[in-house]
């Protein structure tokens, strides 16, 4: 696998730009779909997400400083559009973003690109009844299994702070599934 | 190397060390997961495949030639823009335009902007706008702070979970 720093400048030089980026699409387009994926639940949504996020990232390269590492740094640009992305469909539906969570996880079934089983089922509304932040770090520890010190630099938090919402979000889950 | 096997009477089945770190990393990673794994996402046949051309179209716009229709056409309309200025200068009355100011804005447009989130400030920095006047001591104390709110609040500014030392019941 090609070096990051490598791959930055090659990202940055005109003439090696276009064969990185495809580098770059090949080797972080499963990662990051299926991060978005199950913020915004719908595939075409994360679809339009993800296409948004590679855009984003090909045009804002040049101000890519190397404060963090270029797999973080991706991971933020995809969370924020697809929050953002969240926000613009619920001002569009008209609802509030709980809202928008319950309606989104009730037509998983509905969906023809779900094939889970009940309890897949009822873990997706059970992630879905979680706060913005406590359904972040719940699927990026325990679906994307990055380590606590990935999350810190994705969502800029501190690690402590991760760790207790870590805690409460698989309670709450825990609890659901049992109650229902 | 210390001998911990001192108590003679007892024994392990064969090989029973030799497995026992694969099981009880098992175990571990039995209990952690003792909320469903699998998702059940799934997603179209050749997606990924096809995704890299998808994002080139978008990147690079397929250049094609324009053609102009009527060329003439930009002369007459050049020529009917003038004369509309003309108009327009002539027919508008003259009056200084007013600078637009707060009083001016509707509270509805306010509110929507503040509700769209396109105001990058923080609680605190709200705060500071607010005249203390305007805040009824009673607003503090019959304000009912309910447990999600608090969970949400320590959960964004503690440092250490540890620290708090607390209990939850366990069943």
């Amino acid at each position: 696998m090609i070096a990051e720093e490598t791959l930055v400048a090659q990202l940055k030089g005109k003439n090696t730009q276009a064969k990185a980026f495809e580098v770059l699409i090949n080797t972080y387009k499963e990662r990051l779909y299926w991060h978005i994926r199950r913020i915004v639940m719908d595939h075409d949504d994360a679809d339009d997400v993800l296409q948004n996020t590679f855009i984003k990232v090909y045009g804002n390269i040049d101000g890519f400083k190397g404060d963090s590492k270029l797999f973080s740094w991706m991971y933020r640009i995809a969370t924020n559009e697809s929050l953002t992305f969240l926000k613009q469909k619920s001002r569009k539906l008209g609802v509030d973003s709980e809202g928008l969570q319950t309606h989104m996880a009730n037509n998983l079934k509905a969906d023809v690109y779900f094939e889970g089983d009940e309890i897949q089922y009822k873990l997706q509304q059970a992630i879905a009844t979680l706060p913005e932040k406590q359904k972040l770090v719940f699927n990026m520890k325990y679906f994307d299994e990055l380590k606590y010190e990935e999350i810190s630099e994705i969502l800029e938090t501190s690690v402590g702070g991760l760790k207790a919402s870590y805690h409460l979000a698989v309670k709450k889950i825990e609890s659901y599934l049992k109650g229902n | 190397m210390k001998d911990w096997k001192k108590n003679k009477g007892f024994k392990t089945p064969e090989g029973y060390f030799d497995g026992l770190n694969e099981k009880v990393l098992q175990r571990l990673s039995e209990e952690e997961r003792s909320v469903p794994g699998n998702e059940g996402f799934s997603l179209p046949e050749d997606y990924f495949k096809s995704f890299n051309d998808r994002i080139k179209d978008r990147i690079e716009p397929q250049e094609t030639k324009v053609v102009r229709l009527h060329p003439y056409r930009r002369y007459w309309v050049a020529a009917a823009s003038i004369a509309a200025i003309f108009l327009l200068a002539v027919l508008i009355p003259w009056k200084g335009a007013e600078a637009p100011s707060f009083g001016t804005l509707a509270n509805a447009d306010i509110e929507a902007y503040l509700d769209a989130g396109d105001l990058d400030l923080s609680t605190y920095e709200l705060a500071e706008y607010l005249a203390e006047e305007s805040l009824m001591e009673s607003d503090l104390l019959e304000e009912r702070v309910e447990e999600e709110n608090i969970l949400e609040y320590l959960d964004d500014t503690i440092e250490d979970i540890d620290e708090l030392n607390f209990e939850y019941d366990e069943e």
